[in-house]
């Protein structure tokens, strides 16, 4: 703020004419004010105390300054401990006024101050309670949430891993759906994707076989779908079977699967080398 | 409430004025006592000039003391004297009244029936000599002022009008008015650099 600006905004400030905006950016700038401009404005503040002077003489009325050590009195009077004696005015008592604080009845008042505090202290409670017991939902939350994630970096781990096979399944009797199998070889662990098979019959379990390389059938799971035909299957190899799987196929069975399979095949697919 | 301690000094020396607030701080009434009677004139008189009714006036002398009073540990001489903090207290608290009132004080100013009033320089000789020595500086000042000049601080003074209400109230642009109350302040500045800090 160059120094006639500054000059002007102090000089309206000093005689209380500044306002708005400009008034409120001139008193953040004075935290930062010069001590020549804090000096410009206490002088120009101290000229405006001085324009009174100019005022005609106005003699005081000589009761004021009992009304104002009366006053005084009562204060300190007023800061005693009880029991109170009684006031004794040094000079001419003052003038009677009647005070909004003397008749005013103030015990209603304070009842339903009393009775606004308790309510809205009980409802800071009951809010707090609700946001503490909040907090540990999603505290709970944050935990599942991380545990998933544990989870899916694991699976993804072993999904990108040089020792995991792939197998497609197509489908052949169910020509939308299809699905995918990550086989772990190092733990001979399979999980198996499921897409799109039709809705089994009451009656009937959708079954996953093994197929040997000597065209031996195995049941590896009996299973259902969700209401749109998927699943997700983990399934641990059998040691004696796990090194001669040629392919794998799922088959529609009587409830609770079959020994060999009964029906055409939904899905199959080959296992590669 | 007299004052136990009588000083010999100028009643307005600045390390006089230091040892009075010491002592309104202590709550030593004696104090207060010699600050109403250096004061009070002019408390009464910004009381008197904004408000218009010497019964509201006199509450506002009242007021004004009685916050000194209780507030004298507020008080920061590094930001000016003690009779300023005292005469803006004393201009706040009528402004306060009037705004309450919603009086014209300009019109029941000129009600106000002074004639007759002196002074009380009988009982204090030494401060109605101040008064009257550093009135007629003040005076001569302000007369020195241009009229539109004069006008400006006045309006903004005793009536607590914002720059933008004295615009309004004088049909001037606010620019005009800024102006006016800057050249107003700065040659009061000069002119009354004897008194400042006395």
């Amino acid at each position: 703020m160059d120094a006639g600006k500054f000059t002007e905004l102090a000089a309206l400030y000093a005689i209380g004419a500044l306002d708005g905006e400009e008034l409120r950016e001139f008193e953040n700038y004075l935290r930062t004010a010069s001590a020549e401009e804090q000096r410009e404005l206490r002088e120009l503040t101290e000229v405006s105390a001085l324009l009174p002077l100019a005022l005609p003489p106005s003699p005081v009325p000589p009761h004021l300054k009992a009304r104002l050590i009366a006053r005084i009195n009562d204060e300190s009077e007023e800061a005693k401990p009880s029991p109170k004696p009684a006031k004794v005015l040094e000079f001419t008592p003052r003038r009677e006024r009647f005070s909004f604080f003397d008749w005013f009845n103030w015990q209603p008042v304070l009842t339903a101050a009393t009775l606004l505090l308790a309510i809205t202290s009980g409802l800071l409670l009951w809010q707090n309670s609700k946001v503490a017991r909040e907090r540990d939902q999603l505290a709970q939350q944050v935990a599942q949430l991380s545990q998933l994630n544990v989870a899916s970096q694991k699976q993804l781990d072993e999904l990108v891993s040089q020792t995991t096979k792939f197998v497609s399944l197509a489908g052949k009797e169910a020509p939308n759906a299809n699905a995918k199998v990550f086989w772990d070889t190092t733990h001979n662990e399979w999980v198996v994707y499921i897409f799109n098979l039709p809705a089994a019959p009451a009656d009937k379990d959708y079954q996953l076989w093994y197929i040997t390389s000597d065209q031996q059938k195995v049941s590896a799971k009996v299973f259902g779908t969700d209401a749109k035909g998927r699943t997700e299957l983990r399934i641990a190899l059998p040691q004696n079977v796990a090194p001669h799987i040629a392919a794998t196929a799922v088959t529609l069975e009587p409830k609770g699967g079959s020994p060999q399979p009964t029906s055409g095949l939904y899905l199959v697919g080959q296992v590669g080398a | 409430m007299q004052d136990a301690n009588p000083s010999n000094q100028s009643p307005f020396d600045p390390a006089d004025e230091s040892k009075l607030v010491e002592r309104l701080r202590a709550r030593d009434q004696a104090a207060l006592d010699t600050l109403y009677e250096r004061y009070s004139s002019i408390v009464h008189a910004v009381a008197l000039r904004i408000i218009g009714q010497p019964a509201d006036a006199e509450d506002v002398v009242v007021d004004s003391f009685w916050q000194v009073w209780q507030q004298a540990e507020s008080y920061d001489a590094s930001r000016g004297q003690l009779r300023t903090w005292i005469v803006t207290i004393a201009r706040s608290r009528a402004l306060d009244r009037l705004r309450v009132l919603r009086r014209s004080p300009l019109a029941e100013a000129e009600e106000v029936n002074v004639a007759g009033r002196e002074v009380a320089a009988e009982d204090n000789p030494e401060q109605a000599a101040w008064l009257s020595q550093k009135s007629s500086i003040v005076r001569a000042a302000m007369a020195s002022l241009p009229r539109e000049q004069r006008q400006a601080l006045e309006l903004a003074y005793y009536l607590g009008l914002s720059q933008s209400e004295v615009a309004q109230r004088l049909g001037e642009p606010l620019g005009t008015i800024k102006t006016r109350i800057r050249l107003g302040m700065t040659k009061l500045r000069e002119q009354l650099q004897s008194l400042r800090g006395h």
